[in-house]
């Protein structure tokens, strides 16, 4: 009963909060119907959380672009590793 | 064909790690240093990596490239980091960030400007990237290593959980933060809600 409840308040007053928590949680896990659809029904309404989901997507594809970062190591780290190798071997 | 073996086979021959180091050095540098944003810290990390490559050659099978081999060896030394920090963190600060500054009153996410086309377009600049850095450094090392974890390496979430040794619902409310405070950051310092 309660669940029920929680699911229909879910459905019809979801906040900000909650929506964007939500929208968090879909890109790392698959959301259950009723959290789909509260956030359908607040999107509906809600200008701030569309471009939310937008412009995660975009931050998402920017990080992914730069995996790694174009750098050199110094002489002085390189001659360190070589040191520290050359003893190994 | 007769089967020989394989040209490249490295079991074989003598582990060449002052050739990968050549080779390879710089690119695990910047691995590394997408990561952790220190040099210091970075180079270490880099150091570490060769190291244990060298000690752990055995392991290193023929059909896996020696980048893709290194650079696996090296997320796990960026993770061990992580792992040590936080370790740390748990004793020095509970480190509870309030996300209420991102709701109006009325609970209203705020802030939320129409990113423009031309700022968009230049999301593979410098100038952008430096951006980039220092929102992900605001954010603080809790929120920002899972972030990067979750979105850069692309783990799995359980994966993260089991290698922080923290919960699911941990995960999901530092990802959760982490997501409102780099957006935000951006659209404050990038999308020019306010100028750098």
């Amino acid at each position: 009963m309660k669940s029920l409840l929680n699911a229909l308040r879910m459905l019809l007053a979801l906040r900000c909060q909650e929506s964007t928590r939500l929208i968090s949680d879909g890109l790392d896990r698959e959301l259950t119907a009723v959290e789909r659809w509260s956030l359908r029904l607040h999107a509906i309404s809600c200008l701030a959380c569309r471009r939310f989901r937008r412009h995660l997507s975009i931050i998402h594809s920017a990080l992914r672009l730069r995996t790694s970062r174009e750098e050199k190591l110094s002489a002085e780290a390189r001659q360190r590793i070589q040191a520290s190798l050359r003893d190994l071997q | 064909m007769v089967s020989h073996d394989p040209p490249n086979r490295p079991s074989h021959q003598a582990p060449d790690a002052l050739g990968w180091l050549s080779d390879y050095g710089d690119a695990l540098f910047g691995y590394a240093m997408s990561r952790v944003r220190n040099r210091e810290v970075a180079e270490e990390l880099v150091q570490e990596a060769f190291v244990a490559a060298l000690r752990t050659y055995q392991s290193f099978r023929a059909e896996s490239e020696v980048k893709t081999w290194l650079i696996g060896i090296l997320r796990h030394k960026v993770l061990d980091h992580f792992r040590r920090q936080a370790k740390q963190r748990r004793r020095m600060e509970s480190e509870e960030q309030a996300t209420d500054h991102y709701f109006s009153r009325q609970g209203k996410l705020q802030h939320v400007s129409t990113w423009r086309a031309d700022r968009l377009d230049r999301l593979e600049q410098r100038e952008f990237q430096v951006i980039l850095d220092t929102c992900l450094e605001k954010l603080g090392g809790m929120l920002s290593q899972v972030f990067m974890l979750r979105v850069m390496d692309e783990m799995e979430s359980h994966e993260i959980c089991a290698q922080l040794e923290i919960t699911p619902s941990n995960l999901a409310v530092r990802l959760h933060r982490a997501r409102l405070g780099l957006r935000d950051c951006l659209d404050r310092h990038w999308f020019g809600r306010e100028s750098v």
